[in-house]
Formats: structure tokens, C-alpha cells, sequence
């Protein structure tokens, strides 16, 4: 995946999770309506590929208005990393030379592995996780359950400590699956499983859309770092 | 300006911490007919072809999770227009005037095997 490649697959499917999430604010309370309009816009004109380096611009302005008009995030880390997918696919598409914006590019890859990274790291570092308490809470009385049949999850004591445990592995090793693009592609179809999981189960539909936009930047600098092969 | 700034750093250099520990989760209840109900009550069952339905399409889902956002502002002491914005969600979820919603905050936790809630803010009737 060349440089370019990979901008445009992140730049389709990031225009794919904003037209998705914008679409929901038209049928929200009254003034967002009007405000959402050009960022959905956007999102359809990031898709097509349509003037991509002006719509980023565009998004990272209707990104801060967000954060202003919301007082920070609507839909908390989703939002955070459009924001960041849009900021790093604005600067890498409009930095003056290459080395320049394949560094933007990169950091995206970089954040992408610390966000499973990070996240397990500070998971195994919390007894309650480890015991597997703390996913059986989330089940018991967290507010992301989309049903009250799945709060009968929270008594399921060993299937959620096992579930903790493969998440915490998971995501805490995450760095290791770039040392070849076999493991880093098994690796992303593995976190795909989990936000598609965490989708259906906790409603967080954004999450999915948003860090698939991210996968494009891993692939590439994998290939970029290892000299693999580049697709 | 220092207040843009520091929404914009998370953005930059994000924390990453996820699901650390689980919190006091927030709940909205609103004054309905001589009780307390919640505003967004889950379903008993949600099917697989609901899920599927729902990565593509979930605004009240989603607009649910922003209510508790601000039940969490709230309860850190950011009451005044964090009220005013919970306020207009309410209502939209209620599909009732802004006028007419009384919200109350109740936080769920864990202490030892026990799961307690805590009536932590109730609002007044909306200002005229």
C-alpha cells in the first residue's frame, strides 16, 4: 500500500464515519441540525474524493466547533480520534514536502498502536481487571449495556475473566504484531472483531467507524519501517 | 482561548486510557407522572439483526450516552450549562417542552458486593 493508497483509504472511510456520525445529528434537537449539514457534506465530498485537502481543512474546523459547541467531546474517544484522523490526513495531505507529511501520517500509525497499547497496559495494571471484576461491573450497572438481558452477563464470573484477560493479551501486545504484515493484518482483523463487539454489545457504533479509518496508517508504516513489501 | 487549548491537547497527545476502572455510572431520571422514570430506558432484548441495524443508524443511543457525558460534568461541579444542555436533551428525548422537564442524577456503584444508588442532583423547574 503506497503512501498515496493508503491516504486515500483513510480519507474514504473516515468520510464514511463522519457522513455516518453527521447523519444521526440530523434528527437531533433543533440547532444541530443546521450545523451538521456541511460536515456531512464534507464527510460525502471525503468519499468521492472530491477537493479531499479543502473538505480536511473544513472537518478540523467543524471538529473544534464541535468540542466548543458540546464543551468537549459528544461521543467521547470517537470523537478525540476523528478529530486527530482528521488533523494528521489534513497535515499529511498539505505539508510542504514528503518526509514532512509521511511524518504526519506516521503519527497516526503510532497513535493507532497506542490506543490498544495504553489502554491494555493500564487494564493489567488494575487488580480489578486482572479478577476479572471490573468487565463484570461494566455488565452490572455501567450505563453502555444495550439491553437488560445482557446485565445477566455480569454473573458469568469465569467466561468474563477469560474475555478480560484475551482483551488485556490483546491490546497490551498489540506492537508486537508489526514485525510482519501477516501478524499486523491478523492484529487489526482481531481489533475489528473487538469494536465490532463493543458495537453491539455497548452501542458504541462511532468507535467502529472511526478506528477503521486509522487501519490504513498502520498498514503503511508497517511496510514503510520493515522495507516489506508495499502493497 | 486557554480553555480551546486545553480541549485540543486530549485531541493531539490523547491519554488512551480506556475502561481504566469503571466508574459511578450516571443515570437520568425525569419527573413523569408522580415518578421518577428514566429517560432513556434500555430495551429487555436487543436483536442481532437490531445490532446490525444499529453500526449504521443508533442517534438516540448515542445522543443517551452524551446525557450521562453531562450527568458526569454535572456531578464535577460544571452545573450551570451543562443543566441548560441536559435539559434540551431530555426534552428531546421525552419529546416534551423544555419547560416541563424536572431531571434528577442518580449514580450507580459498587460497594463490596452491594450495587447502591445515589441521588446526587436534582434540577428545578426550567427558568422562564
Amino acid at each position: 500500500m503506497s503512501f498515496d493508497v493508503a491516504m486515500r483509504w483513510s480519507e474514504v472511510l473516515l468520510g464514511w464515519a463522519i457522513l455516518q456520525q453527521s447523519a444521526e445529528h440530523m434528527v437531533g434537537p433543533g440547532r444541530e441540525r443546521i450545523l451538521f449539514a456541511p460536515r456531512l457534506l464534507c464527510g460525502v465530498g471525503l468519499v468521492l474524493g472530491v477537493y479531499p485537502g479543502v473538505m480536511l481543512v473544513v472537518l478540523c474546523g467543524l471538529g473544534v466547533w464541535m468540542l466548543m459547541h458540546f464543551q468537549g467531546p459528544y461521543n467521547g474517544g470517537s470523537d478525540r480520534m476523528a478529530l486527530l484522523i482528521t488533523i494528521c490526513l489534513a497535515l499529511a495531505h498539505w505539508l510542504p514536502g514528503a518526509a514532512a507529511r509521511e511524518l504526519a501520517f506516521a503519527y497516526l500509525a503510532g497513535q493507532l498502536m497506542l490506543s490498544y497499547a495504553v489502554s491494555g497496559w493500564v487494564k493489567l495494571a488494575n487488580r480489578e481487571w486482572r479478577s476479572g471484576r471490573a468487565l463484570a461491573d461494566v455488565f452490572a450497572f455501567s450505563t453502555y449495556p444495550v439491553s437488560t438481558d445482557l446485565r445477566r452477563l455480569a454473573g458469568a464470573g469465569r467466561m468474563l475473566w477469560g474475555a478480560s484477560w484475551a482483551v488485556m493479551i490483546f491490546e497490551a501486545l498489540f506492537p508486537l504484531a508489526m514485525v510482519s504484515r501477516m501478524t499486523l493484518v491478523a492484529a487489526l482483523g482481531i481489533a475489528a472483531v473487538f469494536h465490532l463487539a463493543n458495537a453491539c454489545l455497548f452501542g458504541l457504533n462511532r468507535f467502529f467507524w472511526t478506528w477503521l479509518a486509522a487501519f490504513p496508517a498502520i498498514l503503511w508504516l508497517q511496510a514503510r519501517v520493515t522495507g516489506g513489501e508495499v502493497w | 482561548m486557554v480553555r480551546l487549548l486545553l480541549m485540543i491537547i486530549p485531541v493531539l497527545i490523547p491519554s488512551w486510557r480506556f475502561f481504566q476502572g469503571v466508574e459511578p455510572s450516571p443515570r437520568v431520571e425525569v419527573w413523569h407522572g408522580g415518578d421518577w422514570v428514566a429517560v432513556c430506558p434500555r430495551p429487555k432484548r436487543v436483536s442481532p439483526m437490531q445490532m446490525a441495524g444499529r453500526l449504521f443508524w443508533n442517534p438516540v443511543w448515542n445522543d443517551a450516552l452524551f446525557t450521562t457525558s453531562l450527568a458526569e460534568r454535572i456531578a464535577m461541579g460544571q452545573v450551570a450549562q451543562n443543566v441548560a444542555q441536559l435539559r434540551r436533551r431530555v426534552a428531546w428525548h421525552r419529546g416534551v417542552g423544555v419547560e416541563n422537564v424536572v431531571f434528577r442524577l442518580v449514580f450507580v456503584h459498587r460497594e463490596g458486593d452491594a450495587i447502591v444508588r445515589n441521588v446526587t442532583f436534582q434540577s428545578g423547574p426550567a427558568p422562564p
